[in-house]
């Protein structure tokens, strides 16, 4: 039992009432990633002001002045979330060295909470993978198995909470990026309804798809942290324009009476072990009142395939800004700028990022763009169709996170197929804007972690979080520990 | 069923302005076109009359006081910059000899 065990709510009650001091928090996470994280392998740049910035949180405290919602919490940041003064470089040698101006909007609202940054944590380059292992800096372990990946593109952030070296990690969530990782180490992510948190200062990847989330030990931290993200900001204009709703102070709430659906084909072509967990949780949510019934959605087999052409033309076109000349990498001895663009890209970006280039150039370019883009774009359509049919009779769609607990290194990565196929439960909600969360659910014989997905409708985020609560609540997954 | 090809791929490739070696490309060759097979199931998708969805919710223009605000000063930004002389952005050579 490490202070970090401890729910975010009681730390930070503690911290204010002079019980604990945010110094002692940053010590515990200083001292964490010294013990554990030459083999965890979370974090891409700590931040050498951490104990400077927690004695003025204490002065503040001395000052008698307001403290906020975070106060002295140690968090673990996403490298591709801007934070002023540290590195941003979305695990890619195209910004090794990019420093920021600005503060991302979610880095202001921690910040406004008195939050701690303990660093930037490691990812797949760009958001692009389901693995970090596509990072061009470190391979990051899972703290359950460290032959195992930590899942991806946040798998920094969730092995940093995983392995207790942060109290909770923002990441971002394009096509299951918060939920497949938290579903491999055993912990909580939730991805909130498209635009509920501000976008700006993350560096985009699939405009239409990119969510910040929250990566937390349990979802009442979870909760907590989220409340204090969303809502709307002008600096992005894809945030929902409506007032934030706190969903902390709902959990508990009554979740009888309420209809479940699953996926017929979410339980179709998966691990055995993954099967059982699931079932087994199908069982403790109709212990809990809820009903629950297996639905077919015709279109849901299609998902990954118009996730992947979608999620591909955006980034190539949201990658396009990457030209060695404003910023970035740029290489010696260049003779003219057309050689300057294409060898800065070639030698900035990493397999996968050109991979997703490639894929999306040619689904936008003439002769494919109809065949391609705007077919997925038409699939896109009928996906959200079949998932507002269900939400008609249903108030949540639950199912596996992953298909499989945490593979192996190399296992999957020349294999693009196989990695992608990752994400067939997770990118539906990012096909359709909507809320989900992956909570553990169980482990496999050997050990591995596997979550829960409970997804909700759009702007149902309290309900999710509700239902993942009350599942939580009904159980002891989350309590189980990596040994590291 | 597209057939992708070695042509194909240095095409896409210099559009996106990405070189490959010839062993990229090769190599880059096989994973498109196992890709493209991949995605081209799509077809089996009856998609008459279907609108595109562009962004996946409703958003409502948005709009707000048009108030002068301070940027970043000229230095700070192109410090960031590669390379930089007096006030701008430098680059190669443009439009060559």
């Amino acid at each position: 039992m490490t202070l970090f065990d401890e729910r975010i709510p009681e730390l930070v009650r503690r911290m204010k009432d002079g019980e604990l001091s945010p110094v002692e928090l940053a010590e515990e996470a200083i001292r964490r990633i010294e013990d554990v994280d030459t083999r965890v392998g979370s974090f891409l740049e700590r931040n050498d002001a951490l104990l400077q910035s927690a004695e003025q949180l204490l002065d503040k405290r001395n000052r008698g002045e307001a403290l906020g919602a975070l106060y002295g919490l140690p968090a673990g940041i996403k490298d591709n979330i801007a934070v002023k003064g540290m590195k941003l470089t979305c695990a890619s040698r195209m910004l090794a060295d990019y420093r920021p101006l600005d503060d991302a909007v979610v880095i202001e609202r921690l910040r406004a909470e008195d939050a701690l940054f303990v660093g930037k944590l490691n990812l797949d380059e760009f958001a692009m993978g389901s693995s970090t292992e596509t990072s061009a800096f470190q391979k990051t372990r899972n703290p359950w198995n460290p032959e195992t990946v930590p899942g991806g593109s946040s798998g920094g952030s969730a092995a940093a909470v995983a392995a207790r070296e942060v109290v909770f990690a923002l990441g971002t969530d394009s096509g299951g990026s918060v939920r497949q990782p938290a579903s491999f180490t055993g912990i909580v992510g939730f991805k909130p309804t498209y635009g509920r948190i501000p976008r700006t200062g993350v560096v985009a990847f699939a405009s239409s798809f990119d969510t910040v989330g929250v990566l937390a030990k349990t979802v009442d931290d979870a909760a907590y942290v989220y409340d204090q993200l969303h809502g709307y900001d002008e600096r992005d204009t894809t945030s929902l324009p409506r007032d934030a709703e706190a969903t902390f102070a709902t959990l508990g709430q009554d979740v009888r009476g309420l209809r479940a659906a699953v996926p017929e084909e979410w339980l179709e072509n998966i691990d055995p072990e993954v099967k059982a967990r699931i079932e087994e949780a199908l069982g403790v949510m109709e212990g809990l009142g809820i009903g629950v019934d297996v639905v077919r959605l015709p279109h849901l087999s299609y998902a990954e395939a118009a996730y992947t052409i979608l999620a591909s033309a955006e980034a190539a076109s949201n990658l396009a800004r990457f030209d060695g000349v404003r910023y970035g990498f740029r290489p010696e001895g260049i003779a003219d700028i057309d050689e300057l663009y294409t060898r800065a890209r070639s030698a900035g970006f990493g397999w996968e990022v050109k991979r997703r280039l490639m894929l999306g150039t040619f689904a936008l370019s003439a002769g494919r763009y109809e065949d391609f883009y705007l077919k997925a774009q038409k699939v896109r359509t009928r996906i959200r169709e079949d998932l507002a049919r269900v939400f008609a009779d249903y108030d949540l769609i639950v199912g596996p996170t992953a298909p499989t607990p945490a593979f192996h290194f190399k296992e999957r990565l020349d294999d693009p197929l196989k990695m992608y196929q990752n994400d067939r439960f997770t990118v539906p909600a990012n096909l359709a804007g909507l809320p989900a969360i992956s909570v553990p659910a169980g482990f496999s014989g050997s050990g591995l972690p596997i979550g829960l997905q409970i997804m909700g409708d759009a702007t149902d985020d309290a309900r999710v979080l509700q239902v993942a609560y009350a599942f939580q609540e009904a159980t002891l997954h989350h309590v189980r520990r990596p040994a590291l | 069923m597209i057939a992708v090809t070695e042509d194909m791929v240095r095409e896409i490739a210099q559009a996106a302005a990405i070189t490959l070696t010839p062993e990229e490309t090769a190599h880059m060759l096989r994973d498109m076109q196992e890709i493209v097979q991949f995605v081209e199931r799509l077809k089996a998708v009856d998609t008459e009359g279907v609108q595109p969805t562009i962004h996946p919710v409703a958003l409502v223009l948005a709009m707000r006081d048009d108030v002068p605000a301070q940027g970043h000063p000229r230095e700070a930004l192109l410090a960031l910059a590669p390379d930089a002389e007096g006030g701008y952005f430098r680059v190669p050579s443009v439009l060559g000899e």
